[in-house]
């Protein structure tokens, strides 16, 4: 039984952020376990009483110390429609990344509400694609 | 202290924490220490970017931010999904 419930949650995981999001997130950073991490947190909690997930995704790049407030990575509440746990993190940035899973309609940067985002990045990644990552800028 | 008010203008603000540094230290090992905190103090080498997942047709930040909701990380959302497999 554990097994089986091992195998939904990984399909149930593929369904709710796809393959290409985690390969999207292996390219621009590594994961790492916020439980006693010591490096830069970036607003993140590393103690197991104050949630902020379990993972998250950061980098060290030309010296600098980046964390990145993955949404995916961030406390999920079933009971909270707008997933403030998240976008207090997300909304507080200044940058942010939009993954677009595959190229629909064109994200608009109004979609986030914020008083601090200034840039918006989306990233379409197409695998089938000889151009892997095709980027959009604003 | 005067010499780099007159010499540096622009490094006012550092004056506080140089006064800092000598007063604490003036000789010996943790003045290396002291001057590389400092250091890190004055250069912002710390940087936070937001990375959010956006599924095909999704436009309403609500649902966006709602994507993932499954994953094993997160203990609230599968509670009731694993009691019933």
């Amino acid at each position: 039984m554990k097994g089986d419930g091992g195998a939904l949650l990984r399909t149930c995981k593929i369904e709710s952020s796809s393959p290409e999001f985690d390969e999207f997130l292996g390219i621009i950073g590594d994961r790492i376990q916020l439980k006693g991490w010591t490096g830069y947190r970036g607003g993140l909690s590393n103690k197991e009483s104050e949630v902020t997930g379990k993972e998250s995704v950061f980098t060290k790049f030309d010296g600098y110390n980046i964390m990145f407030h993955v949404s995916t990575l961030l406390p999920y509440n079933a009971n909270d429609l707008q997933q403030l746990e998240r976008k207090r993190h997300v909304g507080n940035d200044i940058v942010t990344i939009v993954f677009q899973d595959e190229p629909g309609i064109l994200f608009s940067p109004l979609t986030i509400s914020s008083h601090f985002l200034r840039t918006v990045r989306a990233f379409l990644l197409h695998i089938f694609d000889p151009c892997v990552l095709q980027i959009s800028l604003w | 202290m005067q010499i780099l008010e007159i010499a540096a203008p622009q490094l006012a603000g550092l004056e506080n924490t140089l006064r800092h540094v000598s007063s604490t230290s003036p000789v010996g090992p943790d003045l290396a220490a002291e001057l590389i905190k400092m250091e890190n103090e004055q250069c912002n080498v710390d940087f936070k970017f937001g990375v959010v997942y956006c599924k095909k047709g999704q436009s309403n930040q609500d649902e966006i931010f709602g994507n993932g909701a499954c994953e094993p990380e997160h203990e609230g959302g599968r509670g009731g999904f694993t009691e019933n497999l």
